[in-house]
């Protein structure tokens, strides 16, 4: 339980961090979410015992950050969408194991699931 | 529409794999209409659709594929920090209009060797991913982790094609 509540404070973090570089710097999408990779894979093992799976959790965010304003338009999007990625991510850690792609898939999965709500929102407002 | 409903093959087959894993020869099946679709969506679209740029795509795919699977095997950095590398170097040194590819090919990349016992075979994968990329490029427009998506479509129809799993 407690690993689930780190793995969920992590994803949100890396999901911040990745909005905020993406607002405030002209860094491209591709070189921000490698960026917040590479610092998950080299920091987080060492400090966790389960930093491994920590640090796909985080990757796995990092991606689904690369969303567009139009799909993820604001922080609370942001944290939505990594919270859904770190949960596919951390109870799908044995699916599909060693194909590449795998965490991709999750973090689109949890984009799509964001849009799904967001569309349903937006359709009871027009009924409303 | 069968574009689009083929982009949700990865997350199909996680799906099924909580349940039961899609047979070998279904995925076979799969693969083939896959490669078969992609080949005819190019040649009706010959007119339309740059050679070059396919040629280009292919080429960024086999060449990020296989870096980032070096960096995590031969150097065993470990895929993800092989991914970030990769990855950091394509975002720092291509074009944007071409970071989007080399991205996708690093996921391949981050498969397991057992999967890929052989650089070519993982190189061959890379090479259709690219393809895949071109195939799908008006689709998901936005949506982070299409790039994996594609990653994955790509590695699958490899591993059902070569009889792997």
């Amino acid at each position: 339980m407690l690993s689930l509540l780190i793995a969920l404070v992590l994803g949100v973090s890396w999901g911040l961090t990745s909005y905020l570089l993406r607002e405030r710097t002209g860094l491209s999408a591709v070189t921000i979410s490698a960026g917040l990779t590479l610092v998950a894979g080299l920091v987080l093992p060492f400090i966790f015992t389960e930093g491994t799976l920590f640090a796909l959790c985080c990757t796995a965010v990092s991606y689904a950050s690369m969303s567009n304003q139009k799909r993820i338009a604001n922080w609370q999007g942001t944290i939505v969408v990594s919270l859904f990625c770190t949960g596919f991510v951390y109870f799908g850690q044995n699916v599909l194991v060693g194909v590449g792609g795998r965490l991709g898939s999750m973090a689109a999965l949890a984009v799509l699931v964001w849009l799904v709500i967001q569309n349903k929102k937006e359709m009871r407002k027009t009924h409303a | 529409m069968w574009r689009q409903l083929s982009l949700f093959l990865p997350l199909t087959v996680i799906l099924a794999d909580l349940i039961q894993p899609i047979p070998g020869q279904l995925g076979f099946f799969i693969s083939v209409v896959l490669v078969c679709s992609v080949l005819f969506t190019f040649l009706k679209d010959r007119d339309t659709r740059s050679f070059t740029r396919l040629i280009r795509s292919a080429l960024l795919g086999f060449g990020a594929a296989l870096a980032t699977f070096y960096l995590a095997n031969a150097w065993q950095l470990g895929s993800v920090v092989a991914s970030g590398i990769t990855g950091l170097l394509a975002g720092l040194i291509l074009p944007e209009s071409d970071q989007g590819i080399a991205y996708m090919a690093v996921f391949i990349g981050m498969s397991s060797a057992s999967h890929f016992p052989s650089f070519w075979a993982l190189s061959l994968t890379g090479l259709w991913g690219g393809l895949l990329w071109e195939y799908f490029d008006q689709d998901w427009l936005g949506i982070g982790g299409k790039m994996g998506t594609v990653a994955a479509i790509a590695v699958l129809t490899s591993l059902w094609i070569g009889g792997g799993t």
